[in-house]
């Protein structure tokens, strides 16, 4: 029971890292929570039921493709709605974001539809045993599998990577690392990209794993990513993967042991943290003000 | 030949004249000051340059090209690199990756190629081999893989100086340089910008408030007060101007006959 509750918890923990890792990238960048990024995520599960059906079970390359189209929906959604704000003050981004938010959800719904569509099948489903009680499925351990791997090439692009550099001094000092002869443009743009198809392949991992793709999936789903990201520190990307584990477990053993208060615990927790740590777990000195 | 010209070049924040109709020239291959007392304009004069903010009115020109319009990365790239005068490193990297971000700007390809391991690979070590060149000369590579965080104040100013030199530029603008440095430091900095003017054949243009390595460095000095220009020149000849004297020290009988030394 135990077991089988851990082994949940830890696999929606890492969805809702995934999740969590667009807020809090584009939070250390541009300062302001990216409210539509639910909404990028429920788009990437659309864009991988559709390939799911044309591509037939092949998993690597309808991920590959999920997370291109849905990264390029964020970078899309940058130039849209959150360009044209560049110099704006962060709460005028901040309501662009949760309008941006809802133009996305409406666009899904006029152009998919309301109803609750399965995901066409990528895998067939085997059961393992894990001693008396515990049960793990092949696509759990997929969709741990996959989150682990993106966590660790993110981890990879975001040190060694020039943008990866870039993205970290931004993150610092947006105006100096200008005046150091980087892009803000491009950086931007990447930040979102890489930030989304992250989103992206949450929105595969969960379409497969609950077997369901709707255009509200993004709401509840953003807003505990959101948690997670403020649990773990915004803005610091460790802290988004810490804070997506620990709400996804304790969410889980919330549900198995008072089923009724899962979500109320899961933020009972978060307010918790931040009673003690009001920067969250992770405390980035990333965005600590210049004095 | 001029490199840089200023062109009637003004910025209004509100009704302050942060620069005022500034008609100046830097000299190719030269070490120009600029000099003026606190709040004369001297760094606004440098965000002009460097895209930071933009002109309200007038041009600058860097070889005869206007700049005026351009953003700070586009500046950066066409060769003009800058210093500050609050220490601006990214705290949380290493001395070594403060300076490859500055290798940014001459990078090829742009966005794409981070997605192509092999480019993607020549690339970074490119980066790598431009910043430790740089290093080395600042006598900083022992220090390479420290947080620039760790490093103490005449070093974080000499990482500062490294990654305004390691994009190659044409132009190198130091501001203060010489701020919180003791004499035997300010010496040697003295010796330090000659060699990036003379060795390096850099064109430098310096903030400075240091006398001392005004007078030693300088081919020509700018004199900035509330946003105008009030003289430009030769060094001695500028720094015994009636008016600079009486921007710097006040107008009384006694100032009337003295000198800056």
């Amino acid at each position: 029971m135990i077991l089988q509750q851990l082994i949940n918890g830890i696999m929606l923990g890492s969805v809702y890292a995934l999740i969590a890792l667009g807020y809090t990238m584009v939070y250390g960048v541009m300062k302001f929570i990216n409210f539509a990024h639910g909404d990028v995520y429920m788009w990437g599960a659309f864009f991988a039921m559709f390939l799911a059906h044309f591509l037939g079970g092949q998993f690597l390359p309808v991920l590959i493709l999920t997370m291109i189209l849905t990264g390029i929906l964020g970078v899309l959604v940058e130039r849209v709605a959150y360009k044209p704000l560049r110099r704006a003050p962060r709460l005028v981004v901040t309501t662009s974001a949760l309008g941006m938010s809802i133009v996305l959800s409406n666009l899904a719904r006029l152009l998919i539809g309301s109803a609750t569509y399965p995901m066409p099948k990528v895998l067939a489903v085997h059961d393992f045993k894990l001693g008396p009680s515990a049960v793990i499925n092949n696509i759990q351990i997929l969709v741990l599998v996959t989150a682990v791997v993106l966590m660790v090439l993110l981890n990879w692009f975001v040190n060694r990577s020039r943008y990866g550099k870039a993205i970290r001094a931004a993150s610092e000092d947006q105006e100096t690392a200008g005046l150091m002869g980087v892009n803000m443009d491009n950086v931007v743009s990447v930040t979102f990209f890489v930030g989304s198809s992250l989103g992206g392949a949450a929105g595969l991992l969960v379409g497969m794993y609950y077997d369901a793709v709707y255009s509200t999936m993004g709401y509840a789903a953003g807003l505990k990513a959101f948690t997670a990201a403020i649990l773990g520190g915004i803005g610091s990307i460790p802290g988004a993967m810490f804070g997506g584990l620990l709400l996804g477990i304790v969410e889980n053993f919330a549900g198995a042991f008072l089923s009724n208060y899962r979500d109320g615990i899961a933020f009972l927790v978060m307010i918790l943290v931040l009673l003690f740590r009001p920067g969250g777990l992770f405390n980035a000195k990333i965005y600590q003000k210049r004095v | 030949m001029a490199i840089l010209e200023f062109e009637r070049a003004s910025v209004h924040f509100g009704g302050v004249r942060a620069v005022d109709h500034v008609s100046s020239e830097i000299e190719q291959g030269k070490i120009t000051s600029i000099i003026g007392p606190n709040g004369a304009g001297k760094t606004t004069l440098f965000n002009l340059i460097t895209g930071a903010y933009k002109l309200t009115q007038g041009d600058i020109r860097f070889r005869g090209q206007s700049v005026a319009r351009l953003s700070p990365h586009m500046v950066h790239s066409l060769g003009i690199a800058r210093t500050f005068q609050n220490i601006r490193l990214f705290s949380s990297m290493t001395v070594l990756e403060n300076i490859m971000i500055s290798t940014h700007s001459k990078l090829k390809p742009k966005v794409l190629g981070i997605f192509i391991p092999g480019t993607f690979k020549r690339v970074e070590e490119n980066m790598k081999g431009m910043a430790e060149k740089v290093l080395v000369l600042l006598d900083l590579l022992p220090k390479a893989g420290y947080h620039a965080s760790a490093l103490s104040y005449g070093e974080q100013r000499r990482v500062e100086i490294a990654r305004a030199l390691v994009s190659d530029p044409e132009i190198v603008l130091l501001d203060e340089p010489s701020a919180g440095m003791n004499v035997r430091e300010a010496k040697e900095l003295i010796k330090f910008i000659s060699q990036i003017n003379k060795d390096l054949g850099k064109t430098v243009v310096v903030i400075e408030h240091n006398m001392r390595v005004v007078r030693h460095i300088s081919d020509k000095i700018i004199v900035l007060d509330h946003g105008c220009k009030i003289a430009d020149g030769v060094s001695e000849e500028v720094l015994r101007n009636p008016k600079v004297v009486e921007a710097y020290l006040g107008h009384s009988r006694l100032t009337t006959y003295a000198h800056v030394r």
